[in-house]
């Protein structure tokens, strides 16, 4: 496939892509478009920062409060997670009651001794992933494999 | 009313009947091998209703497993400890083992046991299902 890149800043800025039919290049350009479209920020200390979604790992709550964990550091959210994920693009899913993982950072799952199933990102960071939760994730991969 | 009290409430409701029915499975079973088997009334009654309590109670307890701000360790360990005193209690009331050390003893191996393979075939299917998304994560 072609690329194209036009630089114009009088025009509105836009993606759009000529295919003969719905591909995973088509399908990874929708996503990346859906993470841009995304405005989120996140607060280091009192320094506001605007979030890089992909560098994100996942979404935690600790201390009723909602942390954005990327691979270097840990920012702080002024916002629900109910909220979050609904304008997450599907990247993110939800793996229990206080974590929204970017499927795109997952390292690995793992068997628990206590039989569930958990997640490993690269910052070292793990969740489980709640039995509730386990279709969607599953559903969500194969959608992304298709 | 808690949520997770309402599912267990709910779940044990809904499949609490299959107690006496397996019950009843068993008693029919044991009528046709048997010919000189024989229960009384109250016992029967007894085990209709202990076996609906244990049914309620096991089909409840699944819901341990659900509770999202509780460890796994402590929701496995609370299933197991419901189910363990479910079962015992429900054997000792209908007299199916005898109130005695020794045999309460032998019950609980036989329990921990069947509750360890249980708990290893589910663990067998986590890390089957591990597997399978780590290859999806790999495409």
């Amino acid at each position: 496939m072609k690329y194209k890149l036009i630089i114009d800043r009088e025009h509105p800025e836009e993606v759009q892509v000529y295919a003969h039919r719905e591909s995973s290049l088509t399908r990874a350009i929708e996503r990346l478009c859906e993470e841009d479209a995304v405005r989120l920020i996140g607060y280091r200390d009192r320094e506001a920062v605007r979030l890089h979604l992909p560098d994100v790992c996942c979404f935690i709550v600790e201390d009723n409060k909602i942390w954005a964990l990327t691979e270097r550091e840990k920012l702080l959210l002024k916002c629900r997670l109910y909220t979050l994920e609904e304008t997450l693009p599907d990247s993110f899913i939800k793996l229990n009651q206080s974590c929204i993982a970017n499927l795109r950072r997952i390292e690995r799952f793992d068997a628990s001794f206590s039989g569930t199933l958990t997640v490993r990102f690269p910052n070292g960071y793990t969740d489980y992933v709640s039995r509730r939760n386990l279709k969607n994730v599953k559903e969500r991969l194969e959608k992304f494999n298709e | 009313m808690n949520k997770y009290l309402k599912i267990f409430l709910h779940r044990g409701l809904v499949f609490g009947g299959f107690g006496p029915i397996i019950l009843a499975i068993i008693y029919a079973t044991l009528q046709q091998t048997l010919p000189d088997f024989s229960v009384s009334g109250t016992d029967v009654c007894l085990g209709i209703v202990s076996t609906y309590l244990l049914a309620f109670l096991q089909a409840g307890g699944s819901v341990f497993n659900q509770i999202e701000h509780w460890s796994p360790a402590r929701s496995t360990l609370c299933h197991f400890g419901l189910l363990y005193v479910a079962y015992v209690l429900c054997y000792l009331l209908n007299t199916w083992i005898p109130f005695r050390a020794e045999v309460i003893g032998i019950f609980t191996a036989i329990f921990v046991a069947g509750y360890f393979v249980i708990w290893f075939t589910v663990w067998l299917c986590v890390r089957v299902a591990g597997k399978r998304l780590n290859r999806m994560l790999r495409r």
